[in-house]
């Protein structure tokens, strides 16, 4: 197995125990509910097929569903999350798949990584929200809250990257 | 024929996409129900043994101030049994009346039990206490803390119990003003944890800001005269004849540890009759 699967799986792994002790957790007048998980999906390599991913958001979000409660949230918006992931890098990445699969610090650098993160996340808890209210209302209150959440979700991932990553030099 | 296979591989990723976010719907639309949470306490059997190896540390590393609220509580029941028994002496009965702070009916069994599992973030929050079918825990028990009402069990499996805490929105909980007695629905609808709103009260009822609102014992599920919280804001509305009260809770959710459950053995007498006037009312309509 090469080293970026570990990489990969070790992320896998410590996102999820964070969301589980921490995310779950933090609370401030309803506002924060950062959830970190997906940026495992979000880092996945390019190269698998779209239908493989998804299935891999779905049963990743049912594990995440099981140990938080939140019974279906975390499946809808896994899915929705892998099936999106390749529209935002079409969105702000020009390379294609052949070139380069792989989505980490050390190919793109961190101004990208950083910014497909936020995006994602962001897209991520403005679904995961709407779903969880259940209907279309208090448009202003989510985004609030989406933004608040999103920026808490990546400062909580940087924590945990800065500690057990060393951050490359730029080629 | 083959535009169409062509067409077919492309639409692929989008029909499974439709078809996962379907099964994503189904599970959410079957779990989050009341009625069918049924799974929830069976699921999360490996969860919860997780977290109360979790609460087991936290709760020792929080001894020093558990045990202050431990003996607060205890002088405080000390003095309702003197009121109590002050009262049995003097052979007075005003039950009917529910003048008197908290009455547990003759026929409640109270059991105390430890949280293992608590949400607070969520529009449907849920606890997982360590007392199941083994300690003679009940579907529709009440649970209530020391500072006032927690939840109704709704799930039971052998050493633990969920509960539909009063921090979800499909819950709502029959109180009263401490001083006129009025009756009214307290919901929580997402937001401030330690904020709920009072519905159903009608205009002409002026609560002024700090009134003291308590459980009304009419839903048979929590005791009447327990305590809730105090109104905090107090507006009207020209559109509806109820006032809008948003009530300040004296339970705070996030420091929650020790609970107690009580189980009201009149209940399902209480119920029976409550069914007969549904049907009358179905039937009238």
């Amino acid at each position: 197995m090469s080293r970026r699967w570990i990489n990969l799986i070790i992320i896998g792994f410590s996102v999820t125990v964070m969301q589980i002790f921490i995310g779950s957790g933090l609370n401030f007048y309803g506002l924060f509910n950062p959830k970190m998980y997906p940026v495992f999906l979000l880092l996945l390599p390019r190269n698998i097929k779209p239908v493989f991913a998804m299935l891999i958001g779905f049963f990743y979000g049912a594990l995440i569903d099981l140990l938080c409660n939140t019974y279906g949230f975390g499946i809808a918006a896994s899915v929705f999350i892998c099936f999106i992931k390749p529209y935002i890098l079409k969105f702000i990445y020009n390379k294609s798949i052949e070139e380069e699969s792989e989505i980490s610090v050390k190919v793109q650098g961190e101004n990208f990584v950083l910014t497909y993160l936020f995006i994602g996340l962001f897209l991520f808890h403005l679904f995961y929200f709407f779903i969880e209210l259940g209907e279309l209302a208090n448009v202003f209150y989510i985004l609030f809250k989406t933004i608040l959440s999103t920026l808490l979700a990546l400062i909580l991932y940087l924590i945990f990257y800065m500690l057990f990553f060393s951050i490359p030099k730029r080629k | 024929m083959g535009n169409v296979i062509v067409i077919f591989q492309r639409v692929f990723p989008f029909l499974v996409f439709i078809l996962l976010q379907l099964a994503a719907f189904y599970i959410i639309s079957r779990y989050n129900d009341y009625h069918h949470s049924k799974m929830i306490s069976r699921s999360n059997y490996l969860a919860a043994n997780i977290n109360e190896k979790v609460a087991n540390l936290t709760s020792f590393i929080n001894m020093p101030l558990q045990n202050e609220a431990l003996a607060m509580e205890n002088a405080k029941l000390r003095q309702e049994l003197y009121m109590t028994s002050a009262r049995l002496n003097a052979k007075i009965d005003d039950s009917i009346l529910g003048l008197y702070p908290f009455q547990l009916p003759n026929s409640a069994r109270v059991v105390h039990g430890k949280i293992v599992s608590n949400t607070v973030s969520q529009l449907r929050n849920f606890l997982i206490v360590n007392k199941g079918s083994k300690d003679g825990i009940k579907k529709d028990m009440s649970v209530i803390s020391g500072k006032g009402p927690v939840g109704v069990v709704i799930d039971v499996s052998e050493n633990f119990c969920s509960i539909m805490s009063i921090l979800n929105k499909d819950n709502n909980v029959s109180v009263r003003n401490k001083s006129t007695l009025n009756i009214g629905q307290l919901r929580w609808k997402g937001g401030d944890i330690m904020v709920a709103e009072l519905e159903e009260i009608p205009k002409h009822i002026k609560l002024k800001k700090g009134e003291i609102i308590e459980t009304s014992g009419y839903s048979s599920y929590y005791p009447a005269g327990l305590p809730v919280g105090v109104v905090e804001e107090y507006s009207e509305d020209s559109k509806s004849n109820f006032a809008n009260i948003k009530v300040r809770l004296y339970n705070d959710f996030t420091n929650l540890r020790y609970v107690y459950l009580i189980e009201n053995i009149e209940r399902p007498e209480i119920r029976k009759l409550e069914d007969t006037i549904a049907k009358f009312q179905k039937n009238s309509n």
